[in-house]
């Protein structure tokens, strides 16, 4: 190995790393958490551990700087750091076995916490009784959805980030002669209709019903009980011109339609959509409860999973602990509204999710094979000590990876 | 100490720049085809609507007047089977929404036999259209967060919406009326007004009920003399209303 290498794979090594690091982590832990008050813990959550830099707003200035290493960042040097350290001092020993399968256990973990991070999923899935669905709905993130509803059997659909409405950057639809320029974009809302506050600020709608809808700006929320409303002006422009500025909001369900150039599209902002390969049909939701009482002993939602190649078509009972795995897809009864008519399923995709259990049992027997180890040659030792023969090897053997990583 | 520097400053410079940079990443458009969705089968998506008042796209042409005469229709000019949105003022609106779907409803009801279960939409927990020789009136159960929602505001609320002037709190003990039922306290009116558009004679029956941090909203509206013929049976139906679970 060349030397400049060497050298910058023991710096990457060192315990000193190591330790400054962890004391990042521990910061990060203490900022993020007292943060939470403000912002919730999901917020929180992609802010300080889901992110390589935490970016914090200047007060006033609408300019946001880094302020302060991220998760990503703060777990990646300790990977980084914990690899440099087993590549240089990684020794097929087989005294040292228990320690290398715990580190390889923790460098799982981390890996696995940064597949967990950037790949998985969480949505829900509403199911009303009779209802079938392909599609569930993000837990966080929304979507401004143009469709193309023309087509008697196929909607194409465009589905923009509400990131890219905060600006007021034109945005090209791909395959489609609509232009989006945002007019105003509100992160949460306020809604009244213009006949109750009839003195307000004239609408920049001019098309759809955001003419006679009042929007006032609010705070957005981030109490687990609260759910902002993001609302947007948008102004759409065809081949010929502008067709009309447009309030979308996820306060208002129904969708807005227009016609342009002959196509007729449906405008909606929504909760992003998921879309699977089947679909679930709601046969029915139970509410057991316990005889003579009102407390709940079971709920309970038979589906009906149907595959879009219609190769599988089958009825699934989905209950507490007992969720439905299909497609990548883990569905669980999460919830019921609607007087026991209407189900609420859990959506959850993590391709990693089963690392953290390979981890912890590769770190566990691990550390109880070093334990074994080191209980062995210490009674050896003892024994020898008691019959005046060579104490032989050390009771611990000297880790091999620099021990506290 | 500066050839020592030099390398240091440009890494650093290099670092913020690529973090600047990855910030102002655009998320891209997506595109997809999809089948058209079928409306669940035992609703009945056409229930309590005008749709003669209406377009089939569900929206109202610009500059049209809100709905307010048609049977069932809340007087707020929107879609068909949307819930009302907003207040009698931007300060009064709802500060937010309960998380809607994570969670389950923390009571339960009865709604009488006669009165048809309606599609939900996003907002609503409940939602039927009671009907009656005279004709259809609409109910909406509504959940808020509480410390947004005070009584007065909604209550005056509802009073502009059918064109009743405001009340005082003093005024409170008098218009309203207090419904008491296993462990629930219900403030309820029954107010009669104006429909803005049509002037039609418009009644509202209303429940507010305050449990913990939420704002239960049960609201009975549609043309005076369906309305009245409900009375009883509204009254019946928030006796049927408890806890989910004790």
């Amino acid at each position: 190995m060349p030397a400049f290498l060497r050298s910058l794979v023991e710096r990457l090594a060192s315990l000193r790393l190591t330790v400054a690091l962890l004391l990042l982590a521990i910061v990060l832990v203490v900022i993020a958490t007292l943060d939470q008050v403000h912002l919730g813990i999901w917020a929180v959550q992609a802010k300080y551990f889901r992110s390589f830099i935490v970016f914090q707003q200047i007060p006033g200035a609408g300019l946001s700087v880094p302020f302060f290493p991220g998760g990503y960042l703060i777990g990646g040097a300790l990977l980084l750091n914990l690899l440099c350290g087993q590549f240089l001092r990684f020794t097929l020993n087989w005294r040292n076995t228990g320690l290398h399968l715990t580190h390889f256990g923790i460098i799982l973990l981390l890996v696995g916490e940064l597949i967990t991070g950037l790949l998985s999923v969480e949505s829900h899935l509403t199911l009303d009784t009779g209802e079938t669905r392909n599609y569930a709905e993000n837990a966080f993130d929304r979507e401004l959805a143009i469709v193309d509803v023309t087509d008697p059997e196929i909607n194409q659909v465009w589905s923009v980030p509400l990131s890219r409405l905060a600006h007021r950057e034109p945005i090209a639809l791909p395959g489609c002669p609509l232009t989006l320029i945002p007019v105003r974009f509100h992160e949460n809302a306020n809604f009244a209709m213009r006949s109750d506050a009839p003195n307000a600020p004239a609408s920049p709608a001019t098309i759809g019903f955001g003419p006679q809808v009042v929007v006032q700006p609010a705070e957005p929320t981030y109490r687990p009980n609260e759910e902002n409303q993001p609302t947007a002006f948008v102004e759409f422009r065809g081949p010929d011109g502008a067709i009309g500025t447009l309030l979308a909001t996820l306060a208002i369900e129904q969708p807005q339609e227009f016609t342009a150039g002959g196509r007729t599209y449906a405008v909606s902002l929504r909760r992003a959509r998921i879309y699977f390969d089947f679909s679930l049909t709601l046969i029915e939701f139970r509410h057991d409860k316990y005889p003579g009482t009102e407390i709940p002993r079971n709920f309970s939602s038979q589906v009906r999973l149907r595959s879009a190649d219609g190769k599988e078509d089958r009825e699934v009972r989905i209950f507490m602990n007992n969720p439905l795995r299909h497609g990548g897809y883990t569905f669980y009864q999460s919830g019921f509204k609607n007087n026991d008519r209407t189900t609420v399923l859990q959506v959850v995709r993590n391709p990693g999710w089963l690392l953290p259990y390979i981890a912890c049992v590769m770190s566990g027997f691990g550390l109880l094979y070093h334990f074994c180890v080191t209980l062995v040659f210490f009674l050896l030792r003892r024994n020898a000590v008691a019959g005046g023969a060579d104490p032989g090897p050390p009771a611990s053997p000297r880790p091999a990876t620099g021990g506290a990583q | 100490m500066t050839l020592l520097r030099a390398p240091l400053s440009l890494g650093a410079t290099t670092a913020i720049l690529v973090l600047l940079l990855a910030g102002c990443r655009e998320e891209p458009v997506r595109t997809y085809r999809t089948a058209k969705e079928t409306p669940p089968p035992k609703a009945d998506p056409h229930a309590g609507h005008n749709h003669a008042a209406t377009p089939a796209t569900g929206e109202l042409p610009p500059g049209h007047p809100p709905i307010g005469s048609a049977p069932a229709v809340d007087a707020s000019g929107l879609p068909p089977g949307h819930p009302p949105i907003g207040a009698g003022a931007p300060s009064a609106a709802p500060a937010g929404m309960a998380a809607a779907s994570a969670v389950a409803d923390s009571i339960v009801w009865a709604a009488p036999d006669h009165w048809t279960a309606k599609p939900l939409g996003a907002m609503r927990r409940g939602s039927f259209a009671p009907r009656n020789e005279a004709g259809e009136a609409d109910l909406s159960i509504f959940i808020f967060p509480a410390a947004t929602n005070p009584l007065l505001a909604n209550i005056n609320r509802w009073r502009g919406q059918i064109g009743l002037t405001p009340i005082t709190e003093a005024q409170l003990p008098t218009e309203t009326a207090t419904l008491e039922h296993a462990g629930l306290s219900f403030t309820t009116i029954d107010i009669v007004g104006q429909a803005p558009a049509g002037g039609a004679a418009t009644r509202v029956l209303g429940a507010i009920l305050y449990r913990g941090e939420e704002a239960w909203f049960f609201k009975l509206t549609g043309p005076d003399s369906v309305v009245a013929a409900e009375r009883s049976a509204f009254l019946d139906f928030l006796r049927t209303v408890r806890p989910a679970s004790p």
